[in-house]
């Protein structure tokens, strides 16, 4: 017996190591080139990141040799701009994609070069046109998408089952669907949430996607105008509360809705793709993931993606040639990345590949992806979407009830943010 | 009173025969050399570049464009119709309502514990060491303990109210009991400081003091009242005065426990100035709310040592 699996364990490892060992061929210029890489990954998903990056060490031809460092993603932004101020920002960085135009303008990363953009194995047709377009700025590429995070709907097998509604996996419920189940839940579910509503994050990215769902649009089309105020945006505000009221418990802080949901107290969470480790097996045995349900006229979902870019501080040739090289090769092996931490491919080969077809729970949300809206791509655009915030968590934390003048209230300060960006940044 | 004659009779007897009246001497300035040029670098320097970059719309990494704004940081903290305006006066209320929280007990738990732990019985040191043991920690580890203590679903405090029956409360998502969960955490984190200056300060009164009260009569609490409070009085308004600025330097707590919520009730005005200065890049704005900061301090502090100062008539 023992030998048997000494043996069958050899010849996998073995097996692996034939295929593990694709070999990885950098262009010329690359050969030799000692680079540094920036991410923000400190939590569990930074795990397969760091093994992506060995493998990438070990299999390349070409004497390329990448150091990760990883930086808490609390002050990874402010990290950058200092490193960008001293001249020491890492060869290739990671980079969130609504922090693009502002990190251009700031000259932390830079336009990765026409020419060796044509040596990497990446194409436009490969990627949904949102995040292909939203890792664009000023008609230049910045960056390769890595994965699409929106929100999932977590939600605790053991207890639909129980309430006897059907597993929503891999399905987008409709506006009813999710009604009526949120409704058997309630029934079936005793002191536990049918769903757990936070007055913190991630609220506001729920009325984000609900906003979207309602045919509403953060700003107008040139963004110099905040439009969250617009009759969908009430709507989808008032439906939160409303939901709240009905199905959660009040006053529920900062991702409280996780802690629930891990526990049993909560039977559906919408939370981060990145809850993936936490919230389905060895995390919590019941949960499971879905599609956010749509709820508005029309299926969107606003979504975050990690993307890789070149740091601006040098213009190195061979260093240049050698981040690229890794960045196509992280790219097309992001089958391995999303596996641990949980995200979207953002490669529409590898996500409709029978590899990432088997990674469960992520093939059973990842129609998503096909759905995800990103922020318009203007320097200082978060400086706005931060007056929502504040507007969104008031009304849910029960401190205003006039859902209409508040979501007035934070456009007009947007709209400031916006100006004042406007002159900061210069016209676009 | 002793003290202070003999402190006077001191310097007379120390100072220098008249011939030396009016040579400079270098060996005063090499003394307060060491501390003057930290002062400079940390803390001289700083604050006039704090106040040189409010003039500016100041943005760190972007010298591109750094135009002079004269007062104009400073007026749009008064403009209501500015983004700054309410976002900043919340944080600053908010920072007063924490400060008027935390400033009572962690005076006079202080004052209690370092009273406690100045008698005379076994294992004294023991219970001085656990008292100030919390204080060793980082503010982000303390704070980290007491989320888990006060976090809404499962945390220790929610557990314990309901195995003995108690309603749950939502600590931290509703208030008041944000700002009580952040107290409890801040008084136990930070209150070893104040106990041990307390502490020192005790060591400090006249035994024949005390024996003077016993024999006319005094019990424990009129010896409290009549000997050790009189007698703490500028240590008390010390602890006081740097108590104050510590609440009223709030970050940490709020930014782990509640990240500022419920809808930014327990956003401290430190945390409102990190975020315009480092989450929008506008520095000269978060420059010219930390001099308004510093003001209000620097006045709250006046206020403090006229009504808690001196009532000896200097």
């Amino acid at each position: 017996m023992m030998r048997t699996t000494k043996v069958t364990g050899l010849t996998a490892l073995l097996a692996a190591l034939s295929l593990g060992f694709a070999q990885v061929q950098c262009s010329e210029a690359a050969q030799g080139a000692q680079i540094t890489y920036w991410n923000g990954f400190s939590g569990p998903d930074g795990q397969f990141m760091a093994n992506l990056v060995d493998r990438f060490n070990a299999e390349n031809q070409s004497d390329v040799q990448v150091t990760m460092t990883v930086q808490p993603f609390t002050e990874y932004y402010n990290t950058l701009n200092a490193a960008a101020a001293s001249n020491t920002l890492p060869d290739m960085l990671q980079i969130h994609v609504e922090q693009i135009p502002t990190n251009a303008i700031r000259s932390v990363i830079r336009p990765i070069p026409e020419d060796i953009l044509a040596t990497m194995n990446v194409d436009a047709s490969d990627f949904p046109e949102a995040i292909w377009t939203a890792t664009e700025y000023n008609g230049e590429r910045y960056s390769i998408p890595l994965d699409i995070h929106p929100l999932v709907m977590w939600y605790n097998r053991a207890q639909w089952e129980a309430a006897g509604t059907a597993d929503p996996a891999g399905k987008v419920l409709s506006r009813e669907e999710y009604d009526a189940a949120l409704a058997a839940l309630q029934e079936s579910n005793g002191e536990a949430m049918a769903w757990s509503i936070t007055n913190g994050f991630p609220i506001t990215w729920m009325f984000e996607i609900l906003l979207h769902q309602f045919g509403g649009t953060w700003f107008n089309e040139d963004a110099t105008e905040a439009t969250w105020n617009s009759e969908a945006g009430v709507q989808a505000l008032q439906y939160l509360k409303d939901q709240q009221a009905a199905y959660s418990q009040p006053n529920l802080e900062v991702d409280a809705g996780v802690t629930a949901f891990k526990q049993g107290n909560s039977a559906a969470e919408w939370n981060g793709t990145w809850q993936v480790s936490n919230l389905t097996g060895e995390g919590f045995q019941d949960g499971w993931g879905a599609p956010i349900p749509q709820i508005g006229s029309q299926y969107a979902v606003t979504a975050g993606s990690h993307t890789l870019a070149l740091g601006a501080s040098s213009e190195d040739a061979a260093k240049t040639a050698a981040a690229a090289c890794v960045i196509s090769f992280i790219s097309e092996n992001s089958l391995e990345w999303v596996q641990g931490a949980g995200h979207i491919p953002a490669r529409n080969s590898v996500r409709e590949s029978e590899e990432f077809r088997a990674v469960e729970p992520q093939a059973s949300y990842a129609v998503m992806a096909d759905s995800a809206v990103f922020l318009p791509s203007v320097p200082g655009i978060t400086d706005a979407t931060a007056q929502l915030g504040q507007a969104v968590e008031a009304i849910m934390a029960g401190g205003n009830t006039d859902v209409q003048a508040a979501l007035d209230e934070a456009a007009a300060k947007a709209n400031q943010a916006l100006e004042q960006n406007r002159q900061r940044y210069g016209g676009q | 009173m002793a003290i202070r004659e003999q402190a006077q009779s001191s310097a007379v007897a120390g100072r220098q025969p008249a011939q030396a009246k009016g040579r400079f001497r270098w060996t005063p300035y090499l003394f307060i050399l060491p501390h003057l040029i930290f002062f400079v670098a940390f803390l001289g320097w700083p604050l006039f570049y704090g106040i040189y970059i409010s003039l500016f719309n100041y943005d760190f990494s972007f010298p591109d464009y750094r135009p002079f704004v004269g007062l104009q940081n400073y007026r749009n903290l008064f403009d209501p119709a500015s983004i700054q305006f309410e976002d900043f006066w919340d944080s600053v209320m908010n920072t007063l309502v924490f400060v008027l929280w935390s400033l009572p007990p962690l005076v006079i738990v202080a004052l209690l514990l370092a009273v406690l732990l100045n008698g005379n019985y076994r294992g004294r040191n023991f219970f001085r060491g656990l008292y100030f043991a919390p204080w060793s920690l980082s503010a982000v580890v303390a704070s980290l303990l007491g989320w888990w203590v006060f976090q809404n679903q499962g945390g220790l405090m929610n557990n314990f109210l309901g195995s003995v029956g108690l309603p749950q409360v939502s600590w931290l998502g509703s208030l008041p009991w944000a700002w009580i969960a952040i107290t409890l955490v801040t008084v136990w984190w930070t209150v070893g400081f104040n106990t041990i200056i307390f502490l020192a300060a005790l060591q400090d009164i006249p035994a024949p003091l005390y024996e003077a009260a016993s024999i006319d009569g005094a019990n424990a609490v009129q010896k409290f009242f009549g000997v050790t409070v009189p007698m703490l009085r500028p240590v008390i308004i010390f602890v006081i005065t740097i108590t104050l600025i510590a609440s009223a330097n709030l970050f940490a707590q709020p930014l782990v426990m509640t990240n500022g919520g419920p809808a930014g009730a327990t956003e401290s005005v430190i945390m409102r100035i990190y975020t315009e200065g480092f989450g929008a890049f506008r520095m000269g704005s978060a420059a010219a709310m930390s001099v308004l900061v510093a003001a209000l301090l620097l006045i709250l502090t006046l206020i403090n040592f006229r009504v808690f100062g001196d009532s000896e008539g200097r």
